[in-house]
């Protein structure tokens, strides 16, 4: 037998173990433009759709996904944040999908994109800090932030700063486009490596969820990055 | 290997498999004659050679002993004991084997050739990449001389692959009630999937045997004839879940068919738990057991492949079953699947197809899997941002020297980081820091040491 003195401590007993429901975590924050477009119908020659009416039933899929998938609903946190004519709001705080009672979005006002973005920021950044703190490791965090128009808040300081997490490797953004009414640009400033995926029609919204819910029981899985990339 | 002579006054670095066999003997005798060809007078002085062995090497001593190895064990100790006496004998810290680059600087200090001896080809290629060996000799002990390892070229092989399918029909596969086993006749699915996989979907059935049926664009003629191979192998290990036999859909070829294995949860399960059943002991029975099954296939020259968590059952500490043994890579025969977290570099699909592994690929899986299941956390996870990184697999931040650290203070993972033994410490950390391979006997080896010694301190309690 090896000498005791070999060993710093007592190296058989068992140290008090954290209490934590997993501990692996995949925060996924959806930021959801409800703003008064969103009520609008798309014209897409695959066929039309009220968007804001698509957008609730697939977060509801996605949701019903996650309850279902062992792996999913013990790794995913998630949280929804919203914004329309009331300004930014948590729809949802971080939790896991069978602690979420959804409510449906409504569409009114307007688009205030960078205050959403900048909201959900500081949450990811106050949950990061409740992982570090119970010894909790965690996936890269997943943003996705759609919307159907232009951004109508001052919101290059939002950009800038999910710009920086992504660049530092803090943060996957997905960018969506609902319909033909938003530009490229703004909302590729908010991300610089995944460039803006427009989608048009129910086919598109249930990829996306499709893709994304495969994300929340692989977080490893590269099927959404090829997909935004035109690759799949 | 080649016989061959060493040059006088040549400093051996003496690794610990040398000295458990009686080989050494007969060299140290012929290096005494080599001296004193004549035997006229009492001169032993073995043409100046020098040896030079791991410092802490009298604790595998102890251990041989522990483990009821009486013989192996004397003889390392008179071994090291007669080379004290000849004044021919250094002690010097090389981690066990796994960094020599102390002797690497002795040698060039006093101006000696150096020669590294070891009767482990594992360790030997291992010690062959180590750039600070370059100069170095390195040599087994075959009829009691020495032997040069021969440096091998590390390039993967050409697995056999047949772009063009047409020996093999597509079958239709829209609805499947039933598929056909030679061997176990008409097996009955039930009709949702068990898994879905990237390879195709696992079905149970009414036999306690499980059906994989692959996708369309897997049910290719090089997957039929590597299943075919593996049935032809005699193969038995009750905790490797190697094929049965093939099934087709209709009359064409779909698939093959395994045991069902009842009772068990994937790896993946208990690490997102965190292992909260478990004890830190059934950590390490765990690992022990899963070292050794993957070990076996090594023996055989199979390579897991598909090396994750996923792919690992564990009924208990003691039952620790490999599945998906369909991708595993058999002879030409590749793997085509990998998963991004468990691999070093990810290959492309024409790679996966065309281009068969190395053992050593799958040493990244194995030490990442082993470091989930003993501390809990990726080995790159840093407390700082509590984040996966797969972007920087060798990122490590645990420290090897933990003297410092005070255990009632440190995280979980730090905790269970310092309660390993040190040579655990080690093998984590030269192989995260520096791709330094520890040969899974050896992991086997100070896995079995760990309970050993736990269950004998259980017993003094």
């Amino acid at each position: 037998m090896r000498p005791n003195d070999d060993f710093e401590i007592d190296l058989f007993a068992d140290f008090k173990r954290p209490t934590m429901d997993s501990a692996l975590k995949l925060p996924l924050c959806l930021v959801l433009d409800s703003s008064g477009s969103m009520a609008e119908r798309t014209k897409s020659p695959k066929g039309s759709m009220v968007k804001i009416d698509e957008l609730n039933r697939n977060v509801e899929n996605l949701l019903a996904y996650i309850k279902t998938n062992e792996k999913a609903n013990r790794i995913c946190d998630l949280c929804i944040v919203s914004f329309s004519g009331e300004g930014a709001k948590v729809a949802v705080g971080y939790s896991k999908a069978e602690k979420i009672v959804y409510k449906k979005l409504n569409a009114y006002g307007s688009t205030p994109m960078g205050e959403a973005v900048k909201l959900s920021i500081d949450l990811l950044q106050k949950r990061r800090q409740f992982y570090k703190d119970s010894g909790i490791e965690h996936y890269k965090p997943i943003m996705m932030l759609m919307s159907d128009g232009e951004p109508t808040d001052e919101y290059l300081a939002s950009a800038k700063l999910s710009s920086d997490m992504v660049k530092n490797n803090q943060l996957k953004i997905y960018p969506v486009g609902i319909g033909d009414n938003f530009r490229t640009d703004s909302l590729n400033l908010f991300s610089p490596n995944m460039p803006a995926k427009r989608i048009e029609d129910m086919q598109g919204f249930m990829k996306l969820f499709e893709l994304l819910s495969r994300s929340t029981s692989n977080p490893s899985d590269d099927s959404m990055d090829k997909w935004f990339r035109d690759e799949i | 290997m080649d016989l061959m002579t060493i040059p006088t006054k040549s400093l051996v670095y003496v690794e610990e498999s040398v000295l458990q066999t009686s080989a050494f003997v007969p060299l140290l005798q012929g290096l005494i004659e080599q001296s004193n060809p004549s035997r006229s007078n009492h001169d032993l002085s073995m043409q100046g050679v020098a040896f030079v062995v791991e410092t802490n090497i009298r604790k595998s001593v102890e251990h041989q002993l522990s483990r009821g190895h009486i013989k192996e064990a004397y003889l390392l100790d008179g071994l090291l004991d007669l080379l004290l006496q000849y004044q021919v004998l250094q002690f010097v810290d090389t981690k066990n084997s796994l960094d020599l680059t102390l002797v690497a600087k002795l040698a060039k200090e006093r101006n000696r050739p150096l020669v590294l001896l070891t009767q482990k080809e594992s360790v030997f290629q291992v010690w062959s990449q180590d750039p600070h060996l370059a100069k170095a000799k390195f040599c087994s002990i075959v009829n009691g001389a020495f032997a040069s390892w021969e440096k091998t070229v590390i390039a993967s092989g050409k697995a056999f692959y047949v772009a063009d399918d047409h020996y093999l029909n597509q079958p239709d596969l829209s609805r499947i009630d039933y598929v056909y086993s030679p061997k176990y006749g008409h097996l009955r699915i039930v009709p949702e999937p068990l898994h879905n996989g990237y390879e195709g979907y696992l079905y149970q059935t009414y036999q306690h045997l499980i059906v994989k049926v692959y996708r369309p664009d897997h049910i290719k003629y090089t997957n039929f004839k590597k299943i075919s191979r593996m049935l032809e192998m005699d193969f038995f290990n009750p905790f490797i879940n190697w094929p049965k036999d093939l099934v087709y859909v209709g009359n064409d070829f779909a698939g093959y068919v395994m045991e069902e294995i009842k009772g068990a949860v994937t790896l993946e399960s208990l690490r997102i738990d965190g292992f909260s059943k478990y004890s830190i002991v059934d950590r390490y029975r765990l690992c022990y057991n899963l070292v050794k099954n993957i070990d076996y296939l090594h023996q055989k020259n199979i390579l897991f492949g598909d090396v994750k968590l996923d792919n690992i059952l564990i009924r208990n500490p003691s039952e620790v079953f490999l599945v998906d043994m369909g991708s595993c890579q058999i002879d030409d025969y590749a793997c085509g699947v990998f998963h991004p977290d468990y691999t070093i570099r990810i290959y492309s699909p024409e790679e996966l197809k065309m281009q068969l592994r190395m053992r050593d690929d799958e040493y990244y899986p194995v030490n990442k899997i082993l470091f989930e299941v003993l501390v809990g956390k990726n080995p790159n996870y840093n407390r700082h941002s509590a984040m996966v990184d797969n972007d920087n697999k060798f990122q490590f931040y645990y420290p090897l020297d933990v003297r410092s650290l005070s255990i009632q203070v440190a995280p979980y993972d730090m905790q269970l980081w310092m309660a390993m033994s040190p040579r655990i410490r080690e093998m984590f950390y030269y192989y995260f820091k520096e791709g330094k391979i520890t040969p899974l006997p050896e992991w086997i080896d100070e896995l079995q040491r760990y309970i050993d010694a736990a269950n004998r301190a259980k017993e003094k309690r």
